[in-house]
């Protein structure tokens, strides 16, 4: 099965994640939503440039994001291009950072 | 799957330092730790929260603000959008300390206050401390820095809350956490400042009386940890849900060991950061087992046969580890302190009609 490519280029990156609420999406602990809401702190530049690098290369470039992190860019990439607000869920957030951590990005 | 949440509120103690030796302290606080964290090792901790999704950090002690380089980390907390409150036993809230809290951005300083002015300076072991305390949340309010006050509820002062309530009221003061003493520690020596079960019942009453009049008024009356659960003496929206260590929070230590909350032992810890970073502790297997491995078969026999033991986990994780020495084993619970009491109550009246019976037989 190929890439799938989308119709939109994928320019405006900024909206990307600078909603890190919405890490608590699959969180375990009901409680855990109820104070995740009250905080707005934004996600880090070094995590949105690896995530904005590798989704635009799989959107745009059809390249295959690494396997650890490739759920979680696709995931993002479905929302994307179904239209919906993009949703960073919180075990591809830690993906994600174990990625980076263990390639010192 | 491994967990999938994060230590968005982190307890932060900065030295086990301090310059009073209260009677109740669940620290033992006094000396400093040995090898407590270095400036640049407290700042590369930093640096370690914004991976994590900390959003806030509060600094206990011992006493946080005799360390001289507080104001070095709480800048670089800053400097990663996370906010910082102190708590403090108000002897070191001198004008310029205040001043350094104002132009470092504090969110807010937590001052202990455990009674009035007899009670507290005996408490604390230090004549004058009450008008210190006192002098130092004036100033704090004036320099406009949110001040909470903080009361361990104890045997000695449970008679005195309306009476500080009145004095909180009176000087302005907005919100008022009331923590029930813990046995860890210094108090577990001090056996006056224990509460019995009738006055943990009478503290129940008074948070029921007095906290939806004080909401009216814009005063807030908090209820720390190990208070609760589920009668009328605790209606909380939403309910109280199970400790959170080591599901939304956790506590460091002055020497780097993480634990899932500051008031639980030192025997319970789950790594050391100069082995770790706080990432591989948090997300590690077998961390926080007690909280994020919970089981109904974990329940201890306070609560095994309790209908909300799903819901609670079994109340307070100090409480009940320190009380009992079993985790999900909460015995300060509302719920169980009214069911013993009706039992007791039932068994009375069961026997006085036996002895009503047989004295009628015979």
């Amino acid at each position: 099965m190929g890439i799938p490519r989308f119709n939109v280029k994928f320019a405006a990156v900024d909206w990307i994640v600078p909603f890190w609420w919405k890490v608590a999406y699959l969180i375990i602990n009901e409680g855990i939503r109820d104070i995740a809401d009250k905080f707005k702190n934004p996600i880090d530049e070094r995590f949105n440039k690896v995530v904005t690098t590798h989704l635009k290369a799989y959107v745009d470039g059809n390249k295959m994001p690494p396997a650890e992190i490739a759920p979680a860019i696709m995931n993002l990439a479905d929302d994307f291009a179904a239209g919906r607000q993009m949703c960073l869920r919180a075990g591809d957030y830690i993906a994600v950072q174990n990625y980076m951590r263990k390639n010192k990005e | 799957m491994g967990y999938e949440g994060f230590p968005f509120i982190i307890g932060w103690e900065l030295t086990l330092t301090c310059n009073l030796r209260c009677r109740h302290c669940g620290s033992t606080a006094g000396s400093p730790r040995e090898k407590e964290l270095s400036t640049e090792e407290a700042l590369s901790l930093c640096d370690q929260f914004p991976a994590l999704l900390v959003q806030e950090v509060n600094f206990t002690g011992g006493e946080p603000l005799l360390r001289d380089d507080w104001t070095l980390i709480v800048n670089r907390l800053a400097h990663h959008g996370i906010k910082s409150k102190i708590i403090t036993n108000g002897l070191s809230l001198a004008p310029d300390t205040i001043q350094r809290m104002k132009d470092a951005g504090i969110a807010g300083v937590g001052v202990s206050l455990d009674g009035l002015q007899e009670t507290h300076d005996y408490i604390r072991g230090h004549k004058g401390l009450f008008q210190n305390v006192l002098e130092g949340i004036e100033s704090l309010m004036k320099a406009e820095i949110p001040a909470t006050v903080i009361t361990t509820a104890t045997g000695l002062n449970i008679d005195e809350l309306p009476e500080i309530m009145s004095l909180l009221q009176r000087i302005g003061i907005r919100h008022w956490q009331i923590q029930p003493i813990f046995p860890t520690g210094r108090s577990q020596a001090a056996t006056d400042l224990r509460l019995t079960e009738e006055q943990y019942l009478n503290l129940g009453l008074f948070y029921q009386r007095y906290e939806s009049e004080g909401r009216k008024n814009g005063f807030e009356i908090l209820p720390g940890d190990s208070f609760g659960y589920f009668t009328a003496l605790d209606n909380r929206e939403p309910p109280w849900r199970g400790c959170p260590a080591g599901l939304y929070s956790c506590g460091i230590t002055s020497h780097g060991l993480i634990k899932g909350c500051l008031s639980l032992p030192d025997d319970v810890v789950e790594g050391d950061l100069r082995t770790n970073d706080l990432w591989d502790i948090w997300f590690h297997p077998d961390s926080f087992r007690y909280t994020r491995g919970f089981a109904s078969d974990r329940l201890g026999p306070n609560c095994r046969s309790c209908s909300k033991s799903e819901q609670c986990k079994g109340g307070c994780s100090t409480m009940s580890y320190g009380s009992t020495g079993l985790f999900h084993n909460d015995p300060f619970c509302f719920l169980a302190m009214e069911r013993r009491e009706t039992e007791a109550r039932e068994a009375s009246v069961s026997s006085m009609t036996r002895d009503t019976c047989a004295r009628g037989l015979s």
